[in-house]
């Protein structure tokens, strides 16, 4: 067998990760820190409310709405600053504003963004809604 | 011993290429069909318009992919030369970047490929320098690619720590990207485990750990296993709890940690007798692929240190107010700006809930048992930002508009008496200098 040394892999390693902590993000270097680069005390998605049960936008088809529902945080001054998942937030409104008229079918439901907040020590969240649309929507 | 061993020593490293090269397609097919789909948000304030222009114009973005998927053959032939390489990266950089450009950020599980093709092309360059045999050339080849792949990991690792300190293994960070990520619905893994901190914490601490151990991956053929294992449980794990599928690692990790040559015949090689006829040659010319590794490797962090390229990227995977007038800002939360922290007591039963810097200014999030929250627009002053009777000499502290100045005045006014004691805040530092007006 040849003899590589362990050498050339670490040096690659040290090469990678100083490249890599200059650029950030630009590939194909990352740091990876995925969500790791600053400590979240807040959680946030868009979904729905039907009674006290809360109920994935996808699980209903059709929609009529009073209006369109904002997926802007800023739609929800009391509990801004929250964390939420742009993508995720927009492809749920997407999907509202993207389907059929419910026509007789429709139930009452309510899109709400649903917030988690850690505000003590003991680990636990409380949780809240911040209420987005009224609408009737049929599967 | 120093000697570098791997579990693919008998086995035909074009399977690994092949492997790196069918993850990299997959990227660029799936990339292409996400393209396809338009923009799911307002683009990168900072992207440059010919970006943005790969990412919007489905023609474009289809001639490179298909470009870029049409020469991994070629470099899978050609791995010793420089170009193929470099073309495949380009390629598949331009449209990992549009992609980011035209939505919230790059998906990340699609950089594991590229750097591993980044990581063989820095072995081999050692190796050509070095002037081994083709054989050796594959092994220095695959000694970077599994080294690349272990410092994404060992980067992840860091990144953590430097970013959220001991506070990562609280937990909430991660039940906070759990639940933003996992379906509703009280059966969810992410809904189990935010509400039993004590599993959160644990999970947490594992993930530090593993990526960590990450870092030992390229060591040997045992901790190539074992770590190689544990990392493929890791991204299984966060699958299942947050619904984010990292498959493309999963899969370069499941090929190159295991040793499939001594398991099944069909990769394995029987090199022994053109392998150590270049020893002594290696030993003799070593340096000289040194001084080539050592320049690349120069020429590439000066380039990732000297370019102002944090200025664009650190701009990714930040919450952003996307409001309908279409804007895209990059919010960064900060615990302590000038004289301000967050958790300050601010008098009246105020406190500091957030602090946020953006281009142009800072938002200071105030909460009250009582009150709620409300938002304070911080900047340095200028006069094309609308007055507040909390402005101060050289700085402005506006309010939102649904905001009552009565209720907030405590708390503005203290914050406004703590910036004018304290020493100046160098916006330029903070937030770029340039002010938005509230």
């Amino acid at each position: 067998m040849t003899d590589l040394s362990r050498a050339l892999p670490a040096a690659i390693v040290g090469i990678q990760l100083a490249v890599v902590f200059g650029v950030a993000n630009l590939y194909p270097f990352s740091t990876f820190e995925m969500y790791g680069g600053t400590r979240l005390t807040s959680a946030s998605r868009i979904g729905v409310r039907v009674g006290d049960e809360m109920r994935e936008v996808a699980e209903f088809s059709r929609w009529r709405c009073q209006a369109p529902p904002d997926p802007s945080p800023q739609a929800c001054p009391r509990e801004w600053p929250m964390q939420h998942i742009e993508a995720i937030d927009r492809e749920a409104v997407a999907w509202v504003n993207a389907g059929g008229d419910p026509a007789s079918d429709g139930v009452p439901v309510e899109i709400v963004r649903r917030i988690w907040r850690w505000e003590t020590n003991d680990g636990r969240a409380s949780v809240s809604d911040c209420l987005l649309a009224r609408c009737e929507a049929a599967p | 011993m120093n000697a570098w061993t791997s579990v693919w020593d008998d086995g035909d490293r074009r399977v690994l290429a092949w492997a790196i090269a069918l993850v990299l397609a997959w990227d660029l097919v799936s990339l292409t069909l996400e393209l396809g789909h338009g923009p799911i948000g307002p683009p990168h304030p900072g992207a440059p318009a010919w970006l943005i222009a790969i990412g919007e114009q489905r023609p474009l973005s289809l001639a490179i992919a298909l470009l870029t998927i049409a020469m991994l053959p070629v470099w899978i032939r050609r791995r010793d030369r420089l170009w193929p390489a470099t073309v495949v990266l380009l390629g598949a950089g331009l449209l990992v970047e549009a992609a980011a450009a035209i939505g919230p950020g790059p998906w990340r599980a699609r950089f594991f490929a590229g750097a591993m093709i980044g990581g063989d092309l820095l072995g081999r360059l050692w190796a050509r320098g070095a002037g081994v045999n083709p054989r050796a050339r594959d092994r220095a080849g695959e000694a970077g690619a599994v080294a690349a792949l272990s410092a994404s990991y060992l980067a992840a690792a860091t990144s953590k720590m430097v970013g959220s300190g001991t506070a990562w293994a609280d937990g909430t960070t991660l039940a906070a990207v759990a639940l933003c990520h996992a379906p509703f619905g009280d059966a969810s893994l992410a809904n189990w485990i935010a509400g039993a901190p004590a599993v959160t914490r644990g999970f947490a601490i594992a993930t530090v750990v593993i990526q960590a151990a990450g870092g030992l991956y390229w060591v040997g053929r045992a901790s190539r296993i074992f770590v190689g294992l544990a990392l493929v449980s890791f991204h299984v794990g966060v699958a299942a709890v947050t619904s984010i599928g990292y498959w493309q690692p999963v899969v370069l990790l499941v090929v190159f940690s295991l040793p499939w040559p001594r398991w099944i015949s069909a990769p394995r090689v029987d090199h022994d007798h053109d392998l150590g006829r270049d020893r002594d040659r290696a030993t003799v010319t070593a340096a000289r692929g040194w001084r080539q590794l050592a320049g690349a490797g120069a020429l590439l962090i000066v380039g990732a240190w000297a370019l102002p390229w944090r200025s664009y990227t650190s701009l990714h995977h930040r919450p952003r107010n996307f409001g309908s007038d279409g804007t895209s800002v990059a919010v960064t939360p900060v615990e302590v700006l000038g004289p301000l922290r967050r958790g300050d007591d601010l008098g009246d039963g105020w406190r500091i809930a957030a602090i946020e810097t953006m281009p142009g200014r800072a938002a200071i999030v105030i909460a009250h048992a009582q009150h709620g929250r409300a938002r304070l627009w911080l900047g340095p002053g200028r006069e094309d930002v609308r007055p507040s009777p909390f402005d101060g000499e050289g700085f402005s502290l506006g309010y939102d508009r649904a905001s009552d100045p009565g209720v907030i005045s405590v708390p503005a006014l203290a914050i406004g008496e703590r910036i004018s004691n304290a020493a100046p805040i160098d916006w330029e530092a903070v937030v770029g200098g340039t002010q938005t007006a509230p």
